[in-house]
């Protein structure tokens, strides 16, 4: 294959005329023959066509076309290919993108196309030459034109075949290069509006894609004028709701008032970009929170033209966030407040990620130290309590108990502990928790109650038993059914008294002996005439409550008869008890020495209504027998006179020595 | 009138270790009413260990009270156990407290019904005599 100037031709081509060449091409039964002349209105009117082709405008695909239809038709050739060199790495590859053919057959089969197209491109300083190959001498060739775009950088070429070399004028190649320079021209300008609207496009499917972006556009005032989908999704407002509002709208009011849209727009035109993470508005009055930059937008003179504002919604993640903090907070608190103890540690190591002041309070400060909990606990309590931890390292729940020396104070306190497991994803055991909680008041309060329930119920039996014991007593000694009523009620009635005054008692406390004679003299309804019953006697004298119900009744039993025989059923007579306090007596023990005097009472002479029976018995027997008492009981000429002699609590001795 | 059982106590010596004096006093009379000759009443324990001890009087049976002035009657009823002589407890607490070694041993809970005590009595010294 040869290479040609633009101008250059095969010998052949100069000798052509345009009437022999119509007859000498022979190509098809279509063909007619024209004269130059001819030709060259028709390819002046194809360039006009081509012209106005251009100007139409349409895709590049369909000016293409056209101009490969245009030029066939002009040559009177066979086929017209536009191809394109694209370079793929170093080697240029040719490829034809467009083709149109006469409606007339071609002549022959031309050459393949690619092979030539390779071998023109060869070197580079040949790229914008056209060349005209012959085929059979004198009948046909085929001719390429390199399409040049602006900046003479190559695009493809213009490939004729079949071209009837015969009737082919130098003309017609500059036909053939004046339609590859409008195509040149053409070409290029679709591409820069392509590329155009490519990039456009691109950019309006990204902003319009963004929904969780806001890009917001305003001008030199700050008055939004663009206003973009995603903008909308955040907001709410439509872009005809807030195109023409100032953008400080969407900050929230009080930031309005610390000036906070001014300082922003500052920053920007000082920095060139401001950015922020703050709550804004939205249309409905809620609140967004929004990670956003303000870019300021300049001419390329260096004006300033507007604002750009881009930003992210991110009050999901805020409220997440606040929402942790705000849980965290409320635990802490929790934890602060709690008088429980509070603790997690790391089931391997043991250390200690987490404690509340209750815990500080109840093991000290040593929090790093898991020797230092450990000798915390007394001796003999430490072996279970490390049993306990390693049942929960393996899973467990176990609730245990322990003695503790208290860091602050040093008291021994006993814990209830409930530790459990807290497990990781693959549910192994990773942390252990604990609760625990100082039970030494109610260890001991529990305790303390079993005793008193206890007492309470040996209590209720003995008297169930003196009752029982007090009706088969009065039964034996009453002659008829109502005198059996009347005495046993009475005796009750004492009973009652007394179970009174020993049910107020709280853990520990005594009756003292002034409270149990005054009770029974004013159950009994004793006047309280100084004249008639003078008491005297040392206050706080404590009686041990195991005597206290046997004394009450020996005393009842005495009032009882001073108010039927004796001294509180005479006008005259007159009744003194008196007692006094010994804080050590022979055997060591503290006594109380009672006197019960009656005076001036005339006795009755019939002996049957003598006093005595149950009192004396009592007196006589139950106090020594029950209480260890020395008594007496002497009937004398104006009444009776008995001394009660018990021993009392050791607890009165300092109380009633300052007496 | 029907023979009753407990006039088989007639002429037993039954020791009485009860601290409550209207509950010993009505106890003796209602044991004496049957015929039993009472040894005590004692409100202590020191003096019931006493009255055992001195063996002064030959016991047929006792009725204690398990708690004699806030001490347990046990020393007591240990003391009676080894001289092969049938007790019964009386007692104001819950039965359940007693020593495992005195399982065996009848009780009667407060308030006492008298000739449930007196036919206890005689019941554990009648079970004494077969197996001595």
């Amino acid at each position: 294959m040869e290479r040609a100037e633009p101008d250059a031709r095969k010998a052949g081509i100069q000798s052509n005329d345009g009437g022999e060449a119509a007859t000498a091409s022979g190509a098809g039964p279509s063909r007619q023959p024209i004269n130059d002349q001819q030709r060259f209105l028709r390819h002046r009117k194809t360039l006009i066509e081509f012209g106005e082709l251009v100007l139409d405008g349409g895709d590049l695909e369909t000016i293409l076309g056209k101009a490969c239809q245009l030029i066939a038709e002009a040559l009177d050739s066979g086929p017209v290919r536009i191809s394109k060199t694209e370079r793929q790495g170093e080697e240029p590859q040719a490829s034809s993108i467009m083709e149109a053919r006469t409606d007339r057959e071609p002549a022959r089969a031309g050459k393949n196309l690619g092979e030539s197209a390779v071998a023109t491109d060869r070197a580079e300083h040949h790229a914008s030459t056209a060349e005209i190959e012959a085929g059979e001498p004198g009948t046909i060739g085929f001719i390429r034109v390199p399409i040049l775009l602006p900046g003479r950088r190559r695009y493809g070429s213009i490939e004729v075949e079949d071209v009837p070399l015969a009737i082919f004028r130098p003309r017609d190649m500059v036909f053939l290069r004046i339609c590859a320079l409008i195509l040149g021209v053409a070409i290029d300008r679709l591409h820069r509006v392509s590329d155009l609207a490519e990039a456009g496009e691109r950019f309006r499917v990204i902003v319009e894609n963004a929904r969780d972006y806001a890009i917001i556009l305003s001008n030199r005032e700050d008055i939004i004028t663009e206003w973009l989908p995603g903008a909308a999704a955040i907001f709410g407002w439509q872009p005809h709701e807030i195109v023409g509002q100032p953008a400080a709208t969407l900050f929230l009011p009080e930031d309005c008032e610390k000036g906070l849209p001014e300082a922003e727009l500052e920053t920007a035109r000082r920095e060139g970009v401001a950015s922020d993470m703050r709550w804004r508005r939205r249309k409905d009055g809620g609140h967004v929170c929004i990670d956003g930059r303000t870019v300021v937008l300049r001419s390329s003179a260096g004006g300033l033209c507007g604002y750009m504002r881009i930003g992210q919604d991110i009050t999901d993640r805020k409220r997440d966030e606040e929402q942790l903090r705000e849980n965290e907070e409320r635990y802490r608190q929790f934890t602060v407040a709690s008088t429980s103890i509070l603790w997690i540690r790391d089931a391997r190591t043991f250390r200690l990620e987490h404690a509340n002041p209750a815990y500080v309070g109840l093991y000290g400060d040593r929090l790093d130290r898991f020797r230092a909990w450990l000798k915390s606990i007394v001796p003999q309590d430490r072996r279970g309590a490390l049993v306990a931890l390693r049942r929960v390292c393996r899973g467990e729940r176990v609730t245990h108990q322990f003695r503790v020396r208290r860091a602050y104070d040093g008291a021994i306190r006993l814990i209830r502990n409930t530790d459990f497991p807290l497990l990781d994803t693959h549910r192994k055991v990773q942390r252990i928790g604990g609760i625990g909680r100082d039970v030494t008041e109610e260890a001991a309060t529990a305790s303390r109650m079993k005793i008193l329930v206890g007492e309470l119920q040996h209590r209720t039996r003995n008297l169930m038993a003196v009752v029982e014991a007090t009706a088969e007593a009065t039964l034996r000694s009453s002659s008829t059914l109502d005198d059996f009523k009347y005495r046993f009620r009475d005796r009750l009635g004492a009973l009652a008294r007394v179970q009174g005054l020993l049910s107020r008692l709280d853990d520990g406390a005594r009756i003292t002996f002034d409270e149990l004679i005054g009770t029974e003299l004013k159950g009994i309804g004793a006047p309280e005439d100084p004249a008639r019953v003078t008491l005297s006697g040392p206050g706080r004298v404590l009686l041990r409550s195991g005597s206290v119900q046997t004394l009450a009744m020996a005393l009842h039993e005495l009032a009882t008869n001073a108010v039927k025989y004796g001294a509180l059923s005479q006008e005259q007579a007159h009744l003194s008890v008196t007692w006094s306090f010994e804080p050590t007596s022979a055997d060591g023990r503290p006594w109380l020495h009672i006197c019960w005097d009656e005076r001036g009472v005339r006795m009755p002479t019939r002996p049957a209504e003598s006093p005595g029976g149950q009192g004396r018995k009592l007196i006589e027997q139950a106090l020594p027998y029950q209480l260890g008492a020395r008594t007496s009981f002497q009937l004398g000429p104006d009444g009776l006179h008995c001394t009660i002699s018990i021993p009392v609590s050791r607890r009165s001795m300092a109380d009633v020595s300052d007496a | 009138m029907f023979p009753m059982p407990e006039r088989s106590l007639r002429n037993c010596r039954v020791l009485i270790a009860e601290d409550e004096f209207m509950v010993a006093e009505s106890l003796r009379h209602e044991l004496e009413d049957i015929g039993a000759i009472v040894i005590g009443p004692c409100a202590t324990l020191e003096q019931t260990l006493a009255e055992i001890a001195s063996e002064v009087q030959r016991i047929d049976g006792a009725v204690l009270d398990v708690n004699l002035a806030e001490h347990a009657i046990y020393p007591a009823a240990d003391m009676l156990t080894a001289r092969g002589i049938p007790f019964i407890f009386t007692t104001g607490y819950d039965a359940n407290n007693l020593p495992p070694r005195f399982a065996a041993i009848p009780r009667c809970e407060k308030p006492i019904s008298v000739s449930r005590v007196a036919r206890a009595v005689q019941r554990a010294m009648h079970s004494e005599a077969r197996h001595p």
